[in-house]
């Protein structure tokens, strides 16, 4: 009882053998006859005599019917093309409108820069005259304002989001946020630093660090996960100051419970840019060395500033 | 003749018209296009194979934008209108592909 003499009884009583591809007729019936058959019927028909050729309301039924869908399709196409230029228009639009926006925001970052630089200088300049003790004056409370820009050891804490596991969105819990960077500023000033940027931002007097949705902003600005927060001081007073207050308690618990990274380094040389010292408006400037001419007028200052100087 | 005449007369009246089409309609109108392609390709290659008939012509052209916006429509009430979407648009697309590639052969001989 082999299965290969039932087989050929099959074949026998049906009379023809079953194609390979039985089971694709519908997608030999697309690939194999994509032309309407209806061509083929009626070329045979009008050949054959059967139907004789077109009346004229026919024909301009047919040219009604034809009109009426190429109209449809027409209007179609342009309806279906039509959202996307608006689409289109409305984003050209609102990139303008930011490159606008930016550009502006760069020229007037710009002038504020030059006009401080000059600020500084004529005060250099006009105090100079009256009195060393004066000027002395005014720089030391730049380096307590955040006007002046400033250099010396320090010590850098670095924050970084918690990196997010497998299959896991971050949720606002795992990222720094405004709150730990004004517990770590605060700590760092309680611990006795002189100057403070978060990112090269240089804290002032005046300056705010808040959140806008996921963002840290500081002076408005957003800011770039990771956080560097550097600090000019005593390194070796920082760091033991920082263990000891709320600060430190506040980093070992995000390391421990949120799993945020924080590492501190202390440093021998940290170059702090000058803040913005104008009351109106608390704007972060540039580091000095992206303003032509800035750091030139810090260097005089600093020269004239020294007492009993080569005048 | 007839229905390259009804056609020129359709895309001229649709341009100039240029009606808003409600926005019920707006689902079906992307398979209403590949439908009229699909019967537009299927003419065109009718007429090179000296087979064409304006009667099956504009036949094929209604049944098909027709029944295309017909299986969406159907689609959507029982809730897999995106896919009867996709099952059109496949068949079509096969077909307009066929058609094309005889085209191809009649036009250039290869």
């Amino acid at each position: 009882m082999t299965p290969q003499p039932d087989r050929d009884q099959d074949r026998a009583a049906t009379g023809r053998q079953r194609p390979v591809d039985a089971s694709m007729t519908l997608l030999k019936e697309i690939m194999e006859r994509p032309l309407d058959p209806g061509y083929a019927e009626a070329t045979s028909r009008s050949v054959s005599g059967e139907r004789p050729s077109q009346s004229t309301p026919s024909k301009i039924l047919t040219i009604a019917v034809l009109m009426a869908l190429t109209a449809l399709v027409t209007v179609a196409v342009i309806t279906l093309r039509a959202p996307q230029e608006d689409v289109d228009e409305a984003r050209t639009l609102l990139e303008n409108n930011i490159q606008d926006r930016s550009d502006e925001y760069t020229t007037r970052k710009q002038t504020v820069d030059s006009l401080e630089g000059e600020i500084r200088q004529l005060q250099n300049e006009n105090l100079s005259l009256p009195g060393q003790r004066l000027l002395e004056a005014a720089q030391q409370m730049g380096i307590s304002t955040g006007a002046t820009a400033v250099e010396g050891p320090g010590l850098t804490i670095e924050l970084r989001d918690a990196t997010a596991s497998d299959g896991e969105e971050l949720t606002s819990e795992d990222r720094v946020q405004d709150f730990d960077l004004q517990v770590v500023v605060n700590g760092l000033w309680a611990a006795g630093a002189e100057a403070i940027a978060i990112n090269g931002h240089r804290i002032t007097a005046m300056s705010a660090i808040r959140s806008a949705g996921d963002a840290v902003l500081v002076d408005f600005e957003p800011l770039q996960e990771p956080y560097e927060v550097e600090a000019i001081g005593e390194p070796n007073r920082l760091e033991t100051g920082m263990a000891a207050n709320q600060a430190g308690q506040h980093l070992q618990m995000l390391m421990s419970a949120y799993n945020i990274g924080v590492s501190t380094k202390t440093s021998d040389h940290l170059e702090l840019s000058s803040g913005s010292d104008s009351v109106r408006e608390a704007d972060i400037e540039t580091r000095p060395e992206d303003i032509p001419g800035l750091l030139s007028d810090d260097d005089n200052s600093t020269k004239s500033s020294l007492p009993g100087g080569e005048s | 003749m007839i229905a390259a005449l009804g056609l020129i007369l359709g895309v001229i009246v649709g341009i100039v018209m240029q009606p808003s089409v409600p926005s019920e309609l707006q689902p079906y109108l992307p398979i209403a296009v590949v439908a009229a392609l699909d019967a537009l390709f299927g003419g065109v290659r009718a007429l090179l194979a000296g087979t064409f008939d304006d009667r099956v012509f504009t036949v094929s052209f209604l049944s098909n934008v027709v029944l295309a916006a017909f299986l969406v429509f159907l689609g959507d009430q029982l809730g897999v209108g995106s896919q009867l979407s996709t099952a059109v648009v496949v068949v079509l697309g096969i077909r307009i592909f066929s058609n094309a590639a005889a085209i191809r052969r009649y036009v250039f001989k290869a």
